[in-house]
């Protein structure tokens, strides 16, 4: 029907593209995975030999196994209660009409519009020892010592969930804003009562869509770099901060690359876990 | 026995009156039809027998007890919708089941049940398939038996077969029926489509605007149609407009625009005055190339066109002040009156149906 479609020359359009990703994203990914498996030689210096060495330390040494078992401990938290904070924003947000959800929609979006470090610098006024919490909570007689709130695992979470929590939402949302909701209708005259037809129906509908929101909050605060390296504890180190180190402080660029590397790889691996997971769940959407 | 009673029934929505005085009452099995234009209320009047809204005034009462304040779940009803609101992640077992589950039965007694509901919409062999594998009239199938397994005491049907192609839903009508009688059980049909109704009903209910028209029989309401609207409405019709004259006892004549006269059988509504307005069916209405005998009304015409619609064949007769369409059945018509030939109309003065203008 559209002859247009059939000629070939129409995939150029995507060539711009398509060379931007390469030259400036896939060779330069190419050449860390290269120098990953470099000799460091001292001082900055590097043999390009062939050497499994930066992994084998990273996943056998203790003081980084308790890096990554940090960084996976904080990124599930943070994905935990984004989701379950979310899903009933989410949930109320699709039930709310007119004004209500465009206010609602538009108090998710606007934030991301503010630049990330303005906003984490924020978290400094709120969470400070002279913050806005403290100040609040001492006149109101409840402590009389500052709680020491910023730079601890406490302040990475917020901070963590400050980016991925409007994500969360808007994925939620879409999710929920696809369902049927004579479904809803159809179990309870069917005898199903308010919360079991919730979750009977809407819940277990939405269970993909879940998946799906929550792998993207794990998997982004496992590669933050900026909340931690700005909210973080020092003596409590993520994955993205122990990259940044070697790199730029210790410049030990092998080193530096297998670190990264391996987070690439974890990252990846709970992509395919979960996304083998769904599948299992989701048969009866093949047909 | 009446098994459902709406009473003083009225629903406003944001000051919008979808639902207006509704009365009606329906026996123990009957297969009742609220039938009407989009919009005019039907649909709401069912999804608040259901529960699914709440009436702004008045009662709706099953086997006698008011359910006003029952939320859908206690209620001794059950729902097919128009899209039929299949459980997509549930087998059609599942599908079917649910009520039973929510009822909190044995599970042998839900599997049997499950089977013999199956069974008797013919999808015994789809148990274990999801709904995004069946076919349209399937799923549809699947929907009744979800329905009808929890055995309510009146089942609700909003427009179940409108997402159906033409040859299917004529199918499923006869299916809808059949069940509906075997089981006895008490029926509300929502539907725009007249046919459907006038073929499957006990009894129609004629919606207009958010009001009651009629209720009758469908051989009633086809042949006795209380108003123009609902003799426009259910199947065609012809309408002549004209002054109402010589009123006796049982007749009366209608001095039309153009100076004809017709004469109607009264029905014994009083003696009407003024205006009015007279339906004739097109298939009750007979053509001859001389004037007929006898003192039947006699209306002279000139054929404009003929349009042949399979089954009949339908000649637009241009007359002394208007047009009519008359239809007769394709093998009576083979002799056929040609275009622009000149024609004899005669009705029966008992097929004039006068109407409230």
């Amino acid at each position: 029907m559209f002859d247009f479609y059939r000629k070939r020359k129409i995939y150029l359009i995507f060539l711009p593209a398509l060379l931007t990703v390469f030259f400036f994203f896939f060779l330069p990914i190419l050449q860390l995975l290269r120098i990953s498996f470099y000799q460091y030689t001292g001082m900055g210096t590097f043999n390009p030999a062939f050497s499994f060495a930066g992994y084998a330390k990273f996943f056998s040494d203790p003081y980084y196994i308790r890096i990554i078992l940090y960084t996976i401990k904080i990124a599930l938290i943070v994905t935990f209660i984004s989701l379950f904070a979310g899903y009933p924003v989410a949930y109320t947000i699709v039930k709310a009409s007119g004004l209500k959800k465009i206010i609602c929609l538009l108090l998710i979006i606007v934030p991301l519009w503010t630049n990330l470090i303005v906003r984490i610098y924020g978290w400094y006024i709120i969470l400070g020892k002279n913050g806005f919490i403290n100040i609040l909570l001492l006149r109101l007689g409840v402590i009389d010592q500052p709680l020491p709130m910023l730079f601890k695992s406490f302040s990475v979470i917020i901070g963590l969930l400050d980016v991925v929590f409007p994500w969360v939402l808007l994925i939620l949302i879409s999710v929920l804003e696809g369902m049927d909701w004579s479904m809803i209708e159809a179990a309870r005259d069917l005898g199903a009562s308010r919360w079991k037809s919730f979750y009977e129906v809407t819940f277990k509908l939405s269970i993909p869509g879940v998946a799906v929101a929550g792998l993207f909050a794990f998997v982004w605060a496992m590669g933050e770099y900026a909340v931690p390296s700005l909210l973080g504890a020092t003596g409590k180190r993520t994955i993205s901060i122990e990259v940044g180190d070697q790199i730029l402080s210790v410049l030990n660029w092998p080193f530096g690359a297998s670190i990264a590397f391996s987070l690439l790889m974890i990252s990846f691996s709970v992509l395919f876990l979960s996304n083998y997971l769904t599948r299992l769940g989701d048969q009866y959407k093949q047909a | 026995m009446i098994d459902v009673e709406l009473i003083h029934l009225t629903k406003i929505y944001h000051e919008v009156i979808a639902v207006k005085n509704v009365n009606i009452e329906i026996r123990h099995g009957e297969f009742l039809f609220l039938l009407g234009p989009s919009g005019c209320g039907k649909t709401t009047t069912l999804r608040i027998v259901g529960g699914l809204e709440t009436p702004t005034e008045g009662f709706v009462k099953i086997k006698g007890d008011t359910v006003n304040h029952l939320p859908p779940e206690k209620r001794d009803t059950a729902t097919v919708f128009q899209n039929w609101a299949l459980f997509p992640h549930k087998t059609v077992f599942e599908n079917v089941a649910f009520g039973l589950t929510m009822r909190k039965m044995k599970k042998k007694l839900i599997r049997d049940k499950v089977h013999q509901y199956l069974d008797m919409i013919d999808l015994s062999e789809y148990g274990d398939r999801y709904p995004n594998q069946l076919s349209g009239g399937q799923k549809q199938r699947v929907a009744l038996a979800r329905a009808l397994v929890v055995e309510p005491a009146v089942l609700l049907l909003d427009e179940p077969l409108s997402a159906l192609d033409l040859k299917l839903r004529q199918q499923m009508r006869f299916e809808i029926r059949r069940l509906q009688k075997e089981l006895n059980i008490t029926t509300i049909f929502v539907t725009h489509d007249q046919t459907e109704a006038l073929a499957m009903a006990d009894r129609i209910v004629i919606m207009n605007q958010g009001r009651v028209e009629q209720i009758g029989t469908p051989h009633d309401i086809y042949h006795h149609p209380g108003s123009t609207f609902i003799s426009d409405f259910i199947g065609e019709t012809n309408f002549f407009k004209g002054r109402i004259s010589a009123v006796s006892e049982e007749t009366c004549h209608i001095v039309l625009n153009g100076g004809d006269i017709l004469q109607c059988v009264l029905h014994g509504e009083g003696p009407p005055t003024g205006e009015g307005c007279v339906s004739v069916r097109p298939e009750r209405i007979f053509l001859h190339r001389n004037v007929p005998p006898g003192d039947k009304n006699v209306l002279q015409g000139r054929i404009l066109d003929v349009t042949f619609m399979g089954s009949t064949v339908r000649r637009h007769v241009e007359f002394n002040g208007g047009m009519v369409n008359v239809d007769q059945l394709a093998g009576a018509a083979d002799d056929g009156f040609r275009q622009s030939e000149t024609v004899y109309m005669e009705m029966d003065p008992r097929d004039c149906l006068l109407l409230p203008d």
